[in-house]
């Protein structure tokens, strides 16, 4: 029988916590950009379903995340971050946020 | 500040409801970060006024500076950049670098900037202006390397001086400070070229916020302070004089206290600007008088009025010198080198700003100095500067008087040979008038304050009038020390103005003062029933009504309003009949002249 594949159980749980702690950082950096939002609101922001979320908004939130993570999203890239899901897995994953 | 900051404190603004404070800023790049870091700074300095933003045209600077000629704002703000002086100058076009077309940019640079200094000396005839020569590095135009100034980069600079020597010589704009701007935002750091290419910004988040902060600090500089009462051993001079005695305290690089001789510098530039200078120290007088009455020393013993020294605490000294000039702690400055006595005095006084004078330490004091700069600074220096400590000093035969009895006799004031010259000019070019209203809070009718626009606006109605009082006396010129805003009306005053049916409301109209303000340096002579007296004389109207507001320091207003019209709380409107002025009015004796400047 073959064997099941091996978990950390410690390590999963402290990406999840990770991954909490990042999502709220971006919220809070929703917050500013877009203010009045609910945090579901923001959840769930995408530059399609959002009015307020044009150029200048993108590149405020750029400047934001640049300022609370330490990581700077390149031009090219910054085109393809067009919801709250998309930059939260851009954080998450590979992109060391500090 | 940082870039979440300054979008939290905007984001706070957006539920407050007041007069706006419109501001716009006019750059010919994307005004983005800058507007942001501005809108932040500007809610900071005006907490209760919502921030009306408005920003230019992209990449046309002149034609923005057009656009606002028509506006009212509160204040404007112009960012000039290389590329605006010539395309070639910044990253985002394409229209080559060859040697040849060095020429061709320094002529065209020049034309540009006179076109911006015309537009700006006319927008600046209504609009206070805060204006950024250049802050980024000239782009790698030149054909010489990076670590040689060659003729195109000097022409190009020497352009830009002339240009801003031109536009601060203009009435309204206010040149941004190069040397404050290069220390908190070095030139290396200042350039963001990604965000250039991709956004038309050219800034860095920091060098925003720095440019932001210094250019609202222009625009709306915050209240100077009016006086500095410094200690004299290891502050005003180097050693004790008590222990060494007068001739052996120094302020000499020979002796090692070049700093205290640079201190004194400073303090006599300050008194010739019209700052009111003190002394507060614990010594023996006989041994101050001598110590400063020294041929070598740098500030001159008259300058500092008064002179408190004694064994008593420095708290009772500071509290005896605010008394004489007769302005409250916040708008004053301590000096001492003594940790012990700041804090003994600041106990006393909260809202004096206390400094230490580090002693020994030489970049400390030079921060010092540029602190009291700070602090102290104004833009020019005026008539009443040059008044303001001889009308203090000649004002202690009134404060003796008032000191022995309360109130001046009137024998006393018979005597005083006092003269009020009134003006009704309305002008708005002229800054004394309007720098005493957005200074003086005891005699002011409702704290209110105007921009250089809306004071500007307020006079190009046809309706409203100006009285700006100067005065004089045996003792000497105080200058202007007053200025009325006002309007007359037609047909009596409203239903309800007045306190009740009078049969003075039957006279053909009745004037309303919006804004009265009086220096504190004048009361006590009845200078304010003098001027109530003459707009019911010229203006020959049956009532006045006031728009009193109260305010934290406006009791010696209240007073003065309570004693003519009776208890200020619980009323809606505050009016004042001509009988019932004229059954109150204490006799005058203060001469009337008439002065227009046409």
């Amino acid at each position: 029988m073959a064997e099941a594949p091996h978990t950390n159980k410690d390590d999963t749980e402290n990406d999840n916590q990770d991954a909490g702690e990042v999502s709220n950082r971006l919220i809070r950096c929703f917050e500013l950009v877009f203010p009045g939002l609910s945090r579901a609101e923001i959840r769930s922001a995408n530059m399609a379903s959002l009015a307020r979320w044009d150029s200048v908004a993108t590149l405020n939130l750029s400047s934001l995340i640049d300022e609370e993570f330490g990581v700077q999203i390149d031009d090219e890239e910054l085109g393809l971050l067009i919801s709250f899901d998309l930059i939260l897995d851009y954080l998450t994953e590979g992109h060391n946020a500090s | 500040m940082k870039l979440g900051t300054a979008l939290a404190i905007i984001g706070r603004q957006r539920h407050i409801t007041g007069q706006p404070f419109n501001a716009a800023l006019l750059c010919g790049f994307t005004p983005l970060h800058l507007a942001t870091f501005l809108r932040a700074h500007l809610s900071e300095r005006h907490p209760g006024r919502p921030i009306v933003f408005h920003t230019g045209l992209f990449d046309d600077l002149v034609g923005s500076l057009l656009g606002i000629e028509e506006q009212t704002l509160d204040a404007v703000f112009v960012a000039v950049e290389w590329s605006d002086l010539d395309p070639r100058l910044g990253l985002r076009r394409l229209g080559g670098w060859s040697p040849r077309s060095l020429g061709d940019v320094v002529a065209g640079l020049a034309t540009r900037l006179d076109q911006i200094a015309s537009s700006l000396t006319r927008a600046g005839q209504k609009t206070a202006i805060a204006v950024s020569l250049p802050t980024l590095p000239l782009v790698p135009i030149s054909h010489a390397a990076g670590y040689q100034d060659d003729l195109f980069a000097l022409d190009v600079r020497a352009h830009v001086a002339e240009f801003a020597r031109r536009v601060a010589r203009s009435r309204g704009i206010r040149v941004l400070g190069q040397q404050r701007l290069h220390r908190l935002s070095p030139l290396a750091s200042r350039h963001d070229v990604g965000m250039d290419l991709q956004a038309a910004f050219p800034y860095s988040r920091t060098h925003a916020a720095h440019l932001a902060e210094l250019l609202v600090s222009l625009a709306c500089p915050p209240a100077a302070k009016k006086g500095l009462i410094t200690d004299l051993d290891d502050t005003l001079w180097r050693g004790i004089v008590g222990e060494v005695g007068p001739a052996g305290v120094t302020w000499d690089i020979d002796n090692h206290s070049q700093i205290h001789g640079l201190y004194q510098q400073l303090l006599a530039a300050l008194g010739a600007a019209g700052v009111l200078l003190a002394v507060a120290s614990k010594n023996h007088p006989d041994l101050v008088s001598q110590a400063l009455g020294r041929d070598d020393a740098l500030v001159s013993a008259d300058t500092f009025f008064p002179i408190e020294a004694g064994w008593g605490p420095k708290s009772e000294a500071v509290a005896r010198i605010l008394a004489t000039w007769n302005v409250s702690a916040d708008s004053v400055l301590f000096v001492d080198d003594s940790a012990m006595e700041l804090d003994e005095v600041a106990t006393a006084h909260p809202d004096l700003e206390c400094v230490r004078f580090p002693t020994g330490d030489a970049a400390g004091f030079y921060a010092l100095m540029e602190t009291l700069r700070d602090r102290l600074g104004k833009p020019t220096v005026g008539e009443e500067d040059a008044l303001r400590l001889d009308s203090i000093r000649s004002g202690e035969s009134l404060r003796r008087e008032l000191g022995q009895r309360g109130a001046p006799s009137e024998r006393f004031l018979a005597d005083m040979q006092s003269a009020l010259t009134l003006d009704f000019t309305k002008n708005a070019d002229r800054d004394r008038p309007l720098a005493l209203i957005n200074k003086t809070n005891q005699f002011n009718l409702n704290g209110r304050r105007f921009s250089e626009s809306a004071w500007a606006d307020y006079l190009t109605r046809a309706e409203t009038r100006t009285l700006t009082v100067s005065y004089r006396d045996k003792y000497g010129q105080l200058g202007i020390i007053a200025t009325m805003a006002f309007r007359v009306i037609a047909g009596p005053a409203e239903a309800g103005a007045a306190a009740g049916p009078s049969r003075d409301d039957r006279a053909p109209g009745h004037l309303c003062i919006d804004t009265w303000v009086m220096s504190c340096r004048a009361f006590a002579r009845r200078i304010e029933h003098r001027c109530l007296e003459q707009l019911f004389e010229r203006f020959d109207v049956a009532r006045i009504t006031f728009d009193y507001q109260e305010t934290e320091r406006n009791g010696p207003l209240q007073s003065f309003l309570a004693g003519l019209i009776g208890d200020l709380r619980g009323r809606d409107s505050y009016s004042l009949g001509r009988d019932e002025f004229l059954a109150k009015l204490p006799p005058l004796y203060s001469a009337v002249e008439e002065c227009s400047h046409g």
